[in-house]
């Protein structure tokens, strides 16, 4: 008997990154996924909720902002009115007029004021979507890392399944007569290993079929909140200056405000807040769309996942027989030599 | 004007050191608030959240859009249930470091603002004088002037009992509800000349103004921020901060103007029974005493000056 094999099935005792697979630690690991997963989504919906909400807020007072500048329109237009009935009116009701006569500026003070906290608010938002696109970026990676490993312990141990397959085939080919029970014994001890290494393998490629799987959805999310987080950036960018320029304005109008002069500078200043309004409603509608369809798209395609994802456990070990061990070895060996090939090709 | 990004930490520091030296009295917006809103424009506090640094063409201060900046992120802070908390700082960290600093500025500069008070772009405060057969009270107005100056307008009114009806009532708590009307009133001619502002306010309130004063902080002369022609060149070598007062009432037994920067109106009359008071003092950086006096000497005016010294802000 030759004992090229049997040493090699000796020597080829698979050393696992991250230890020996087991059905308990994969059910645990999808387990992990999906919670991880469920957790981005829930804290991707709060975001988009809250980024919907924010830029709504930040509408409403830009158009608040609008109207406070009409009315510079009306006092001015009511400060011209003449006639004997217009000034009786304003001689007898002297102090209420005077009290009750808001100053423009001091109106616009005040919407610049909330508009201003909506933008701060929207700017530390803007870090919390990058902190929260960075994070699902790991999480990609980790998959990816995963992924990986679990594609170097399935050709590890394929190699492992083909060198027992060859040393057993080796036993049973040698001579029976001089056998002193050792050969037996060896036997059932390949032909155990053999189907343990071949349990190992095909719960690796569940492993790895289910981290891949994991892949697309994670890049979805993370996709997502990169958008959102690119979109607010320039979105921020844009009503900061608009509301700056405005607030410039405001400030250096001051008590001017009431006067007729005025009326035409602040209304260019309004323009560009109008501008910042259009960009907000798109923004607000993009935000809807993501919250009614992007992500329950994506929630929906996750349970479909989880319902086919029971087909890739492998029951017990009995189940596996030689031969399957051997064309899942082959046909690992097979992927792995492709993937090679392909990396080689990608390089070239 | 924008301040280059090195340049605004030494201009806020410098600006805190000159308002402690100023000491404000009640006269002027208080000193604390106005501390507590420099410390938060500080990078060395806020990074740069509250940047672009902008500074007011007129005065030198910082201008009001800069201000507001850190009274909005101050009403962000405030807006939890309780005080601001670093949420997700260590995550931040290990991830991308400048992401961190920007939350770690934010976190501090909430923790800063928290249960500080800032000032404030537009504040009425009024308190009851006299409830007797004659009513006063004492109306104090804090704003960020349009004038690019920051300003506190003290009016003491009176009148007759019930003359306040219908625009100041005072609580169960014993403080004084002002109508909004009042707020706006003074906002409106927080600036008007100090004798027209008199009688804009007793015309609108009704009641005799018996005592206004208008304190100002303001303007800043710092390198890269010149005085305005008219006043000696080599004045804007350093550092030169203004606060003003101007009283008009009762209590001022002689009129006088102490102001090199405002020529007095030769045709400026007190009301019967009252007098007028203005006066400018200075916080001068070391090397500008001597040309500061130099200069209120050739104006034919003295003027108090007391040492700004950027390195110690108090």
């Amino acid at each position: 008997m030759s004992e090229g094999a049997t040493v090699q099935a000796e020597r080829r005792r698979p050393h696992y990154q991250g230890g020996t697979p087991s059905q308990a630690a994969l059910l645990e690991r999808r387990k992990a996924l999906r919670t991880k997963y469920q957790r981005s989504m829930a804290q991707v919906t709060d975001l988009a909720k809250s980024q919907r909400e924010l830029s709504a807020e930040l509408g409403e007072e830009l158009s608040q902002i609008r109207a406070q500048a009409d009315l510079l329109d009306d006092l001015d237009q009511r400060d011209a009115e003449t006639g004997l009935l217009a000034a009786l009116t304003r001689a007898f009701a002297r102090r209420r007029v005077i009290l009750q006569r808001r100053s423009v500026a001091e109106g616009l003070l005040q919407r610049y004021e909330t508009a201003s906290q909506c933008l701060r608010r929207a700017s530390a938002f803007s870090d919390e979507l990058r902190l929260c696109a960075l994070e699902l970026q790991q999480q990609v990676d980790e998959l990816h890392a995963e992924l990986e490993q679990s594609e170097a312990n399935r050709l590890r141990a394929a190699e492992a399944v083909v060198a027992l397959d060859e040393a057993i085939t080796e036993l049973e080919a040698g001579p029976a007569a001089v056998d002193d029970g050792s050969v037996v014994r060896r036997l059932d001890e390949y032909r155990f290993r053999q189907r343990s290494e071949a349990l190992a393998l095909e719960l690796f490629q569940a492993g790895e079929e289910l981290t891949r799987g994991e892949l697309a959805p994670a890049r979805a999310l993370r996709d997502t909140v990169m958008e959102l987080h690119e979109e607010m950036a320039r979105f921020v960018l844009g009503a900061e200056s608009a509301i700056n320029t405005a607030g410039r304005r405001i400030q250096a109008l001051g008590m001017a405000a009431d006067a007729p002069t005025v009326v035409a500078e602040l209304q260019t200043s309004m323009a560009e807040l109008g501008d910042a309004m259009e960009a907000t409603e798109r923004y607000v509608e993009q935000a809807q769309h993501l919250l009614t369809h992007v992500l329950p798209e994506l929630n929906a395609e996750m349970a479909a996942r989880s319902k086919t994802d029971n087909d890739l456990l492998v029951d017990d070990l009995d189940s596996i027989s030689r031969e399957r061990s051997r064309a899942l070895a082959e046909q690992a060996l097979k992927d792995a030599a492709r993937a090679e090939v392909d990396a080689v090709t990608r390089r070239l | 004007m924008e301040l280059p990004r090195e340049r605004v930490g030494p201009y806020v520091r410098a600006l805190r050191a000159g308002v402690h030296a100023l000491a404000p009295n009640d006269d002027h917006v208080p000193l604390t608030r106005t501390v507590a809103h420099l410390e938060a424009l500080d990078p060395a506090l806020s990074g740069g959240l509250l940047l672009p640094a902008e500074v007011d063409d007129r005065t030198g201060l910082p201008a009001f859009v800069w201000m507001e900046r850190a009274l909005a992120e101050q009403a962000v802070a405030r807006g939890g249930d309780g005080p601001p908390e670093a949420g997700g700082l260590e995550r931040a960290a290990a991830l991308d470091p400048a992401l961190a600093g920007r939350m770690r500025a934010r976190a501090s500069l909430h923790r800063h603002l928290w249960n500080r008070e800032l000032l404030s772009p537009s504040r009425l405060v009024v308190q009851a004088l006299r409830l007797d057969r004659e009513e006063a009270f004492r109306a104090s107005y804090d704003c960020l002037a349009p004038t690019g100056q920051w300003l506190r307008v003290r009016a003491d009114l009176h009148g007759p009992h019930g003359w306040a009806e219908g625009l100041l009532a005072i609580r169960a708590d014993g403080s004084v509800f002002a109508d909004p009307g009042l707020r706006h009133l003074l906002a409106r001619h927080a600036t008007t000349p100090l004798l027209a502002m008199t009688s804009q306010l007793a015309a609108g309130t009704g009641a005799r103004v018996v005592r206004l004063c208008r304190g100002a902080l303001g303007p800043f002369w710092f390198p890269g921020f010149p005085p305005p022609d008219g006043v000696p060149s080599d004045l804007g070598r350093g550092l030169i901060l203004h606060q003003t007062v101007e009283v008009v009432g009762q209590d001022v037994r002689t009129s006088a103007h102490r102001d090199p920067l405002v020529p007095a109106d030769p045709d400026e009359r007190p009301p019967a029974g009252a007098g007028i008071y203005r006066e400018r003092r200075l916080a001068v950086s070391a090397g500008l005493l001597g040309p500061v006096r130099a200069w209120a000497d050739s104006r034919g005016t003295d003027v108090p000056v007391v040492p700004l010294n950027p390195g110690r802000p108090g």
